[in-house]
């Protein structure tokens, strides 16, 4: 489904999910990177301009979380499509997410068809906005 | 060893949790949102290492890699603790500043969600660390069959579905979506 012309960059400060997810994505055929950090992960995009970004809202840093992390790619590159991933249910933060450009946002725990499907979905888009932009 | 003749660890005393969900709703029972709050922030990340990691080699029809096998037992037994010490907070260390904050209100919580947890979520950990830690032996680690694997996923995938259970019943949070 993926294709090695998709990039999707994971941010989690969680080591063993961050590789278990990349894992999966590599399968799918996806070009599949992780970064455990917030910071690493704005210069990640920066330098590399991923076409998705599956964010872990929650991060262990208390100088960045992952709205913030949104919120800095969007600033630089509005095209990487961005998935928010979280154990938070308030609306608040959907609607903060919202209102910072996330396309959708997903609750752990996760499992691979969660992941799969909402990356293929987001795949898609990209795809469909590259043919537009033809 | 691990054969199809396992024995079955896990109880459900024939009661299907959903049903026993909406009975403790019904009687009015909750957990402590500070309790659910950290329970469910290390839980959400353990189990969905264990999830994926299975279902990537069950996809794939292969055994789980002893590295990977190892991965699973650490957060397998990770997320066991955190089942432990909410059902029995007075074990909870010092040095475990996170679980100490939910001490006195573990503390608290009644003898149904307890049995809930202990006979639902509790007993599967147990399940999934018998299968894994046969395998994963200190001195002759063997990768994990497809067929354990496939307990291992099944039993992940039970315990997502009884948090969720728990989220919307016992905690009236629904999934929002963007």
């Amino acid at each position: 489904m993926g294709g090695l012309d998709i990039s999707v960059l994971t941010v989690d400060d969680e080591p063993g999910l961050a590789e278990s997810i990349q894992m999966v994505l590599v399968s799918e055929g996806y070009s599949a990177f992780m970064e455990i950090d917030g910071h690493a992960a704005v210069n990640f995009c920066k330098a590399n301009r991923p076409n998705i970004a599956l964010i872990d809202v929650a991060l262990g840093d208390k100088s960045i979380d992952g709205l913030e992390v949104l919120k800095k790619i969007k600033e630089f590159n509005s095209d990487t499509v961005c998935i928010m991933v979280t154990r938070i249910t308030d609306k608040p933060t959907v609607e903060r997410a919202k209102e910072l450009g996330a396309f959708k946002y997903i609750l752990k725990p996760l499992t691979d068809d969660d992941i799969i499907y909402i990356v293929n979905e987001a795949a898609e888009f990209v795809k469909l906005r590259r043919a537009d932009n033809v | 060893m691990y054969s199809d003749s396992f024995p079955e660890v896990v109880n459900h005393g024939g009661v299907n949790f959903k049903e026993k969900l909406a009975e403790l709703k019904g009687k009015g029972v909750r957990i402590h949102p500070l309790v659910w709050d950290i329970m469910y922030l290390y839980l959400a990340d353990h189990l969905s290492v264990i999830n994926l990691l299975c279902g990537f080699y069950i996809k794939r029809k292969m055994s789980i890699s002893v590295v990977d096998g190892k991965k699973i037992r650490d957060y397998n037994r990770k997320a066991s603790r955190i089942i432990y010490v909410v059902l029995h907070p007075d074990k909870i260390q010092d040095d475990e500043l996170e679980l100490l904050k939910i001490k006195d209100e573990a503390s608290r919580l009644g003898v149904e969600i307890k049995d809930f947890l202990s006979h639902y979520v509790s007993n599967r950990l147990n399940a999934i660390g018998l299968i894994i830690d046969d395998s994963i032996d200190p001195i002759d680690p063997n990768p994990v069959s497809i067929d354990r694997a496939r307990r291992v996923y099944d039993d992940s995938s039970q315990i997502i579905s009884i948090l969720e259970g728990v989220r919307k019943e016992l905690q009236g949070i629904d999934r929002v979506q963007v």
